[in-house]
């Protein structure tokens, strides 16, 4: 091993992406040269492990980060995944170089391409739970941010924000699944979580167990593009760069799940029986994938979403395996078949996108119906071996994994009913069939997209090739590593095998002989080899001779149309979800409407309902005061005039003295008129001027009092009617209580 | 560590603001820069005490005080405490200050009467920071208070619309009633303990017989969510954050309701602890009403800056989230997250402004095809989103999981993964939001205004803003070194 290759792996590739931003934008040539530096040395660097793992040394490496441990764990199976991604992704990034080269945001392409493939190569070489995580959100994103990378398309904006939307249903399922695991376990490190499985009983007490496990579930279907979410994929590949299709990102999801599934597997043993749904689930989810995505391949037009569903349908044939193998008695030989369907499949795949990128890019058109009729050795043979290996054509590998992956799901049914589980038993068994049945179904695509493309065309004129060699050279060398990888099969079983022998600790078909023996003389082999063989009839006879003349036959019956069109729309998936959407926006749009602006107004109409009260109560004051006044000036009025009356004109004149009463009328008349003058004069002139004049004052200096404060009154008094409100309240509940 | 750091970092930016309006005759256009050299120097305080405050914490969990004397009589004295707590809330407020202060020099160049807007920011400031830091509940109200005055002018004269008089008045009302309500929870405090002391008031609390207790949380808590703008009360936020001029509202969403939370997560969680952990369903529960309801509010935004105002009401609920578990994990998460959307939210908030500044318009259905015509911008921008989407390797990410983790730990399994879900919403509306803006081909509008990346002055905030989401994204240690001790420090007590 090369010193700290499980770390520079990933390291590489990730700065490689920061460097790539710092690059000036004229020199294209320099951000390819980066890339395939950044990514060839990631390869190295993965590929230098491989020797480690074959010799039996496995371990895992901490690392404190800024308070967190990091680990990687070097085992078979992040070893050999990340010698994959890290090989695959360097081919790419080859073929890239000639594909994208007269793109002007290269720069852009660079630093999305390094980052994706930084953030894969943290999943596979992971060994924490939440830096798998990271890395999965890093994919994420960046598949996001491919999706949308020609973003000036309105088409492909909408796509991104698709995917990048139903990517995060998964991601926050697989956040919550991770977070029970790391509450009831204390920590997100694998090796830790297998070597102390109290975890599961501590969930499965708390009865988070089956709802974290099957949210773990929905993370992975997402992220594998799995049923009931599989369709972002078909419209991410059809919108983002051709070339960067080949790096399968799906594939992580089958991966977490292998790299996961001993531990379950282990607390399943151990007496957590809850588990038993997660693995049906994951069983029969796949299954039902596998079958749904092979129909609706046989619809598509354009190769790359006729690519994802069959990449779809592959990592169902995966799940089958893993949720079977956890279900046998032993889980190795299932295990061992899914994980070895997902290392073949990433070099299959990535040479069947490969080669339709290639062809793609010659024709200048993703849709089969133009892609045919191109003279081009190279394509044709890759696409002859990708097909014929994913359909299962005797000596290539899709012959002996699915094979594989079948007499496993028999030996299942075998087993569960020998021990008296007639439902297990019978839902192997039906699982079986409808693996064989999405055999036939895949042989008929698979078989369809060769024959489109394969064909001779008269209505195209021969184009000239000018490819750039550099696609041309990785596209060969995928091509040979791939037919090396698939005409050795029986020999690469074995090796496969010895090689995860410390992960697995049982040795399982170990030699040829073995697994001669193990797959070729089963009933399974002879019904998959029908089921194929009538697919391949069907679509002979379809795409190639015309015998059956499927266009007329659709005129003709509309249930055939119907179907078609269901199967071409995929399920109007894609209608559902962005009429769902647009629900969701309309409902927020309405509770808007209603409860905010309605909270606002009922606020406002407190507001003014005080106010109002207020200018009332202050109304009435003011007049009511007015009267009293009025009244009460009145009354001292009435009682000066009385008293007068009575003392001073009729009390006085009673006297009996002589001469003096007359002076003293006499002066008392004077003094009355003097009074009265006065009277007239200073009360009712200036007095009630003066009162009036207070008067109007009083009211004008009040109106502007009003106007100024009309808002603010009200607004505190509202404030502090509520405010004491809810004291009194509080006061009544607790503090009354509490008193006494 | 200088003499005096706290007060210092406190009160230089108030001084300097009053000296900005006495010499408002002679500093007009030098101010913004007078302003951000200001509360430069407060960062700089901030950061100089961080190695004690560590040191003292690792030592003894004691924490820094600087105490003069003040009012004898009632035994109040005037002074600061920093320890692990608020350190990083300190040191954002200063931060995020100086940025948007830096930021408004070319934003607000033209407008009426700067130097007495850049005095009110300081002041705004120095009420923020005085909160954070106060070792007293009476001075924690009075710093309270004061960060309400200015900030009601901040509205009130450099608003964007013709309602702002009317809007700031509603975001007077609504905020002085809550810390009303908080002065009466101190005060009723204060009349069973006899101290303000925040430092001794944890020992106290057993003299405040058991029913006050609840009576006291529920007032206390009453101010701090009206602060927070949760959910029953938060309809005066969208209203305030989308009328104050950008850099205001950049301040007002990404600190100015970190006081309510820092409120809830000092007083209620380090004094109240037990009645807090009572509590925790009924906060959880209002917090992921706020989650949804806000991210829902969101969704139906047309305006750019009513979109990220609803958008800080449902972040604000993932803080009240954290905190309302109570549980040591989901509170590191709640403090964190408070450091983090202030970041975010801030330069979500500056980037708006940009692109209000460029494109002459708020509405977002107008916007289109941005990417290609401000690509720093539109860069910033996608980081501050995906920040509070909580895609690692961005800083959101860590007090995101973290607070949900809390939720598990603490039991509340339902809440939690209704909590999770919500959190759906704040994907879709942020998405949608930057797929709007900034994909696609350019609208009519922006091909009509052409529009470009402004200039160095104005990009150089919202850069160092995405290089901190990314920093802090890559390093969490760097704050959580204090935070995951602040929240040991603060369930310890109230556990």
């Amino acid at each position: 091993m090369l010193p700290f290759a499980p770390w520079l792996a990933w390291m590489i590739p990730c700065l490689g992406a920061v460097v790539t931003l710092a690059l000036p934008k004229t020199k294209a040539q320099w951000s390819h040269i980066l890339a395939l530096t950044s990514l060839g040395v990631s390869a190295v660097f993965s590929l230098s492990m491989l020797p480690d793992v074959a010799t039996g040394k496995l371990f895992e490496w901490r690392w404190q980060w800024s308070l967190f441990d990091m680990a990687v764990l070097i085992d078979p199976l992040n070893v050999i995944m990340a010698s994959v991604v890290s090989v695959i992704g360097f081919l790419v990034a080859a073929f890239s170089v000639g594909y994208m080269r007269h793109e002007p945001e290269i720069t852009r392409f660079w630093f999305l391409i390094q980052l994706f493939l930084g953030g894969y190569m943290i999943i596979v070489v992971s060994g924490d739970l939440l830096q798998t995580f990271i890395g999965w959100e890093l994919v994420g994103a960046t598949c996001m941010a491919l999706a949308s990378f020609w973003y000036r398309d309105q088409e492909n904006a909408r796509i991104g924000l698709k995917t990048g939307l139903l990517l995060r249903v998964g991601d926050f399922a697989l956040l919550t699944a991770i977070l029970s695991i790391y509450v009831s376990a204390g920590t997100f490190n694998l090796t830790e979580l297998q070597a102390n499985p109290e975890w599961l009983f501590t969930l499965s007490q708390s009865g988070m167990l089956v709802p974290a496990m099957l949210l773990f579930l929905v993370g992975i279907l997402v992220k594998a593009a799995q049923f009931p979410f599989q369709d972002w994929l078909p419209d991410m590949l059809a919108a983002s760069p051709s070339c960067f299709n080949a790096l399968t990102e799906c594939l992580a999801g089958p991966f977490l799940f292998a790299r996961v599934l001993p531990l379950l597997h282990e607390g399943y043993l151990l007496g957590v029986g809850e588990l038993s749904i997660l693995f049906l689930a994951t069983a029969w989810l796949g299954i039902l994938t596998a079958l749904l995505s092979a129909l609706l391949a046989t619809a598509q037009r354009n190769i790359n979403r006729l690519l994802a569903c069959s990449v779809s349908s592959v990592i169902g044939y995966m799940l089958v395996a893993f949720g079977v193998a956890a279900l046998s008695p032993d889980i190795v030989p299932g295990y061992l078949a899914g994980t070895f369907l997902l290392t073949v499949d990433a070099f299959i795949t990535g040479l069947l996108f490969l080669s339709a990128a290639f062809l793609a890019y010659v024709a200048r058109s993703e849709n089969l119906d133009q892609m045919g009729g191109i003279h081009s050795r190279l394509a044709h043979r890759g696409i002859e071996v990708g097909v014929f290996a994913m359909i299962g054509i005797p000596p290539l590998s899709g012959f002996w994994s699915s094979n594989w992956i079948q007499t496993v799901t028999l030996s299942l049914a075998e087993s569960a009913a020998r021990v008296g589980q007639t439902l297990m038993a019978a839902s192997s068994y039906l699982l079986f069939g409808l693996i064989l049945l999405t055999g036939g179904i895949t042989a008929f695509y698979g078989l369809r997209m060769l024959w489109l493309l394969l064909r001779r065309s008269s209505t195209r004129t021969h184009r000239h090739l000018s490819v750039p060699s550099l696609m041309q050279r990785s596209l060969l060398s995928m091509l040979i590593i791939t037919m090396g990888i698939d005409f050795l099969i029986p020999v690469l079983i074995p090796a496969f095998n010895t090689f995860f022998l410390p992960l697995v600790m049982k040795p399982f078909l170990v030699d040829v002989f073995e697994v001669s023996i193990y797959i070729l003389p089963t009933m399974s082999t002879i019904l998959s080899l029908l089921f194929c063989g009538v697919g391949a009839y069907l679509a002979y006879h379809v795409y190639v001779t015309q015998r059956f003349p499927v266009d007329r036959w659709m005129q003709q019956y509309a249930v055939l149309q119907v179907t078609h069109r269901v199967l071409f729309n995929r399920f109007y998936f894609d209608t559902f979800s962005q009429k769902l959407a647009e629900r969701v926006i309309a409902a927020s749009t309405l509770l808007m409407k209603f409860v905010e602006k309605g909270m606002d107004m009922g606020l406002n109409t407190v507001a003014s309902t005080i106010t109002t009260a207020a200018q009332l109560i202050f109304h009435g004051f003011e007049r009511q005061f007015d009267i009293i006044a009025a009244a009460f000036a009145a009354r001292v009025v009435t009682a000066v005039h009385a008293s007068y009356h009575l003392i001073e004109l009729e009390g006085l004149s009673q006297r009996p003295i002589k001469g003096f009463n007359e002076l003293f009328n006499s002066l008392t008349r004077i003094l009355l008129s003097i009074a009265q003058q006065l009277y007239r004069l200073f009360e009712e002139d200036i007095a009630q001027q003066l009162q009036r004049g207070f008067l109007t004052s009083f009211h004008r200096f009040e109106n502007q009092l009003r106007r100024l404060h009309t808002g603010l009154v009200s607004y505190n008094l509202l404030m502090v009617a509520l405010g004491l409100g809810l004291l009194l309240g509080l006061l009544l509940l607790f503090g009354l209580g509490g008193g006494g | 560590m200088l003499p005096y750091s706290a007060l210092l970092a406190v009160v230089i930016p108030g001084f300097v603001g009053l000296g900005l309006l006495a010499f408002r005759r002679n500093v007009t256009d030098r101010a913004g820069w007078i302003a951000t050299a200001a509360t430069l120097i407060s960062v700089f305080l901030m950061l100089n005490m961080a190695t004690d405050v560590l040191d003292n914490y690792n030592q003894d969990q004691s924490p820094l005080l600087f105490e003069y004397s003040w009012i004898k009589p009632i035994n109040v004295s005037f002074g600061f405490i920093v320890d692990v707590v608020n350190l990083p809330l300190g040191l954002i407020v200063a931060l995020v200050s100086t940025l948007t202060c830096f930021y408004s020099i070319q934003y607000m160049a033209g407008e009426k009467d700067l130097p007495a807007y850049y005095a009110s920011l300081l002041l705004f400031m120095m009420g923020m920071m005085g909160v954070m830091l106060s070792n007293n509940l009476i001075q924690f109200y009075l710093f309270w208070e004061l960060m309400l005055i200015p900030s009601y002018l901040l509205i009130a004269l450099w608003g964007t619309s013709e309602n702002r008089l009317r809007i700031g008045f509603k975001y007077f009302i609504f905020t002085h009633v809550g810390a009303l309500s908080m002065l009466l929870g101190i005060l009723a405090i204060y009349s069973y303990t006899g101290t303000f002391d925040l430092v001794s008031l944890p020992q106290l609390i057993h003299l405040i017989p058991p029913e006050m207790v609840n009576v006291i949380f529920v007032l206390l808590g009453f101010g701090f969510f009206v602060k927070m703008a949760v959910f029953p009360v938060h309809t005066w936020l969208p209203d305030a954050h989308s009328e104050a001029p950008t850099p205001i509202s950049a301040m007002l969403s990404g600190l100015m309701v970190k006081s309510g939370a820092y409120g809830i997560a000092r007083v209620l969680l380090g004094i109240f602890g037990s009645t807090m952990t009572f509590a925790a369903d009924f906060l959880t529960i209002l917090a992921v009403i706020t989650i949804a309801y806000g991210g829902l509010m969101a969704l139906a935004q047309t305006d750019i800056k009513r979109l990220l105002a609803y958008s800080s009401i449902s972040q604000l609920g993932y803080i009240l989230f954290g905190l309302g578990t109570a549980s040591s994990l989901g509170v590191t998460g709640g403090l964190l997250h408070m450091v983090n959307h202030a970041v975010s939210k801030s330069l979500l908030f500056l980037c708006a402004g940009i692109l209000i500044h460029e494109t002459k318009t708020r509405d977002i259905s107008q916007l289109g095809g941005l990417m290609s015509r401000m690509p720093v911008t539109s860069a910033a921008c996608v980081i501050g989103a995906f920040s509070l989407i909580g895609i690692p390797p961005l800083n959101g990410f860590w007090s995101e999981w973290m607070i949900f983790g809390g939720g598990l730990s603490a039991d509340k399994i339902v809440i939690t993964f209704i909590g999770v879900a919500s959190t759906l919403v704040t994907a879709g509306y942020y998405l949608w939001f930057v797929w709007r803006v900034f994909f696609g081909t350019p609208s009519p509008l922006v091909e009509a205004n052409n529009v470009d990346d402004p200039s160095v002055l104005q990009l150089t905030p919202i850069v160092i803003l995405a290089t901190l989401c990314l920093v802090w994204g890559l390093f969490p240690g760097s704050m959580l070194i204090f935070i995951r001790s602040a929240a040991e420090l603060l369930t310890g007590i109230g556990g």
